[in-house]
């Protein structure tokens, strides 16, 4: 009985809770499964965001990344960013879609694991640089 | 049968999502924007009203500090390239328009309306409003320095000092003029007679590199030798404090990944600040170079609070814009060691709004404006809060122009060497690696030049990019859309003016006998940019790509090796080639000044 109440509540939880975020303007999911080395792991995610942010550094990124789409990773850096993550983008799409600009985030963590040492950080290309 | 289609709704969403959307464009806009100039804002006496020059977008905008909102868009003519401006004692604004080659004057800050449109010279640069005569003077690349009555009218007044004039300062019943490449300063007295020159000195520097240099010393020192100057601007004291760039004497080896950077990172181009006395003050102090206060590439504007106790400098490579005391000024220059200068700053934080190169700043009382050109932006900052407000005018975006202003992880900008797309007039080292050579000249039909450099080796700028910038300067990946776009963005940088002829019957002479058979020029220096691009072995120790010769007079040292400081010493025994580069040897000192009047008209 649980059960059947459980099968019919959860998919309508889960619609009305994507909904809720993407109309927030912010949603992180992942989206692709982790992967990576005992030392390092990659995480993969789906950041979205508004198409006309509140946000002149973003908006900035966002609509260089939409003309050209080499300009993308600093807009996902950025994201990442706001997002509280920490390093650089190691991989980085985007796809606008009305008001929102989704944008498929991959990025390495540290697994701090003793025998590793230091993590090797991820350098975007033209280090130094930012947009 | 509800759990079913709840999860296909669900499903269906997703793809929506995924597959129905814009995909970002995989080829990049046509080319946008100029080189960085700097200095290209001010901010009215009152203090109400921002106004700042638009190279990019070709108009100049009032911006109400107060409600934060646009007053005045002024619609300027195409490639105008509105650059230094001035507010004078009635409140007109006198705009230096770099490539359009005339002073402008706006009637005042707020109303839009353009008072006049005096033409000045092929490349006015700095201005400047003098209230005792009520005129308002402007320097010239061409080496023009020009004075016109601030209300309107013709120039009452017209100099000829060097070329390459960057900023003008009245002080005292003088002037004070700067030099662009040679951060050299001019004092003219009030009859324009120049009274002295002067430039900041040259300082030690630790050789990290390794490599040596010119002047290295055997405490591993080098000379870090003043360069371009980005900025100037009085003091309260009548001092001038000037932001440039200095040139270390090192060897140029690329040692990746950190390329000239050496093994830690030292840039061989530094941010400086100088603070120099013009000649007219009593008593007369040397020109002091001042504590590292910055580190970065391309610090291009610097600015003054009202209370005259801040100054800031913004510094494009790295977007930031940093505020320190005018005591700091005091402080004496020290080599601050592996990874350049910096951490001067005594008041808060450097900034970095995130909104790319700011190249513009001014202060409104104590509260400072940034201007980002790219969204377009100001930034206003009142101590710890900050006010951003987007321009009209729409995104201005090429990443070529990007490529070029941002600088690697060892500090170095491709627009530090070639400030303004052009050159920096330093001689380099490469050592092993390339010998001698001198900077070579960015402007004026760089597509038309394939291949690159001295020797001709490098086939296209992709290829000088992934090179260049990638291995030697340590910038990594170039990315697909930088190769499309640098080259036709490079391309819409034009020569260096030439300069107005003295004597046209000397240049003609010269044109003359340029394209005799006699000396045979025209062999290799020949159709529109006159260069057959072809590589000769014209007996300067090597085979070298023929260079073009138009703006030649613009940019000394000549030859690959910067051997002749002038154009008559390319003729001389000195260097040159003798007659294996040209046949020039049975000319008279008569007919080379005629043929070196020919090739400063080109």
């Amino acid at each position: 009985m649980q059960s059947v109440k459980l099968r019919r509540i959860v998919p309508q939880l889960a619609l009305v809770g994507l909904t809720s975020v993407l109309a927030a303007g912010c949603l992180l999911e992942a989206v692709v499964p982790s992967s990576g080395s005992d030392c390092v792991t990659t995480v993969s995610k789906t950041i979205t965001i508004a198409t006309k942010p509140a946000d002149p550094p973003m908006d900035l990124r966002l609509q260089n990344c939409r003309i050209d789409v080499d300009a993308c990773t600093d807009l996902c850096a950025l994201a990442m960013q706001r997002a509280n993550i920490q390093g650089a983008p190691t991989k980085c799409s985007a796809t606008f879609d009305g008001d929102l600009v989704s944008l498929g985030v991959s990025y390495q963590v540290a697994n701090n694991n003793g025998s590793c040492g230091f993590a090797d950080d991820v350098q975007p290309s033209n280090a130094g640089g930012g947009i | 049968m509800i759990t079913r289609i709840t999860t296909g709704l669900l499903l269906a969403f997703a793809v929506v999502g995924c597959a129905d959307g814009e995909q970002p464009s995989p080829n990049p806009p046509p080319s946008w924007g100029v080189p960085i100039t700097g200095g290209t804002m001010i901010v009215t006496r009152d203090g109400n009203h921002a106004i700042i020059a638009d190279p990019d977008r070709d108009r100049v905008v009032s911006f109400d500090l107060a409600t934060n909102t646009v007053v005045a868009d002024i619609a300027l003519q195409p490639n105008d390239e509105p650059g230094r401006l001035v507010e004078d004692a009635a409140g007109r604004i006198h705009i230096a328009l770099r490539r359009g080659g005339a002073l402008l004057t706006l009637a005042d800050a707020t109303s839009g309306q353009i008072a006049g449109r005096r033409p000045v010279c092929a490349e006015p640069r700095g201005v400047a409003f003098d209230s005792a005569t009520d005129l308002v003077h402007v320097a010239c690349t061409s080496g023009e320095l020009v004075s016109f009555p601030a209300a309107g009218g013709n120039a009452v007044r017209s100099l000829r000092l060097d070329r390459d004039l960057r900023d003008v300062i009245v002080s005292g019943t003088g002037l004070v003029v700067t030099r662009f490449r040679t951060a050299e300063m001019i004092t003219l007295d009030a009859q324009g007679v120049i009274v002295t020159r002067a430039q900041p000195p040259v300082v030690k520097r630790f050789d990290f590199s390794g490599g040596g240099g010119g002047g290295l010393g055997s405490d591993g020192m080098i000379d870090a030798v003043p360069t371009v100057a980005w900025k100037a601007i009085p003091l309260t004291d009548g001092r001038i404090v000037m932001s440039h760039q200095r040139q270390l004497k090192t060897v140029l080896e690329t040692k990746t990944p950190s390329g000239y950077g050496g093994d830690c990172g030292q840039s061989p181009v530094e941010a400086s600040i100088a603070v120099l006395t013009p000649g007219s003050l009593t008593p007369t102090a040397p020109p002091r170079a001042a504590k590292n206060l910055v580190s970065g590439a391309l610090p291009v504007d610097i600015a003054l609070n009202g209370a005259g106790d801040t100054i800031a400098i913004a510094v494009a490579g790295n977007h930031t814009v940093h505020q320190f005391r005018t005591t700091t000024l005091a402080m004496e220059d020290q080599d601050t060691g592996c990874g350049g200068g910096g951490g001067g700053d005594d008041v808060g934080i450097p900034i970095d709004d995130q909104l790319g190169a700011p190249t513009a700043i001014a202060y409104a009382g104590n509260k400072l404006v940034i201007y980002y050109p790219e969204l377009p932006a100001v930034v206003v900052h009142d101590g710890n809060s900050a006010k951003t407000a987007v321009l009209p005018g729409g995104l201005g975006y090429d990443s070529g122009r990007n490529l070029f202003h941002t600088q690697t992880r060892v500090g170095l900008a491709c627009a530090s060497c070639h400030p303004e797309g052009r050159e920096d007039g330093v001689v380099w080292d490469f050592g092993t690696q390339g010998g001698i050579r001198r900077t070579q000249n960015l402007g004026g039909h760089i597509l038309d030049r394939s291949p690159y450099h001295w020797v001709g080796d490098e086939a296209d700028l992709p290829k000088l990019m992934d090179d260049v910038f990638g291995i030697r300067m340590g910038g990594g990946d170039v990315t697909r859309s930088q190769k499309l776009s640098l080259g036709p963005w490079l391309d819409r940088i034009p020569a260096p003016a030439a300069v107005p002829p003295i004597d046209a019957t000397a240049v003609a002479r010269g044109q003359q006998l340029f394209e005799s058979s006699e000396t045979g020029c025209v062999g290799c220096h020949n159709g529109a940019i006159l260069t057959t691009n072809a590589r000769v072995d014209v007996g300067t120790a090597g085979i070298f790509k023929v260079p073009s010769l138009v703006g030649v007079g613009a940019r000394p040292p000549f030859m690959h090796s910067g051997c002749a400081l002038t154009l008559t010493d390319r003729f001389s025994a000195i260097c040159g080639g003798g007659d294996k580069h040209g046949h020039t040897s049975q000319l008279t000192p008569a007919q080379i000044a005629d043929l070196v009047a020919y090739l400063e008209s080109l």
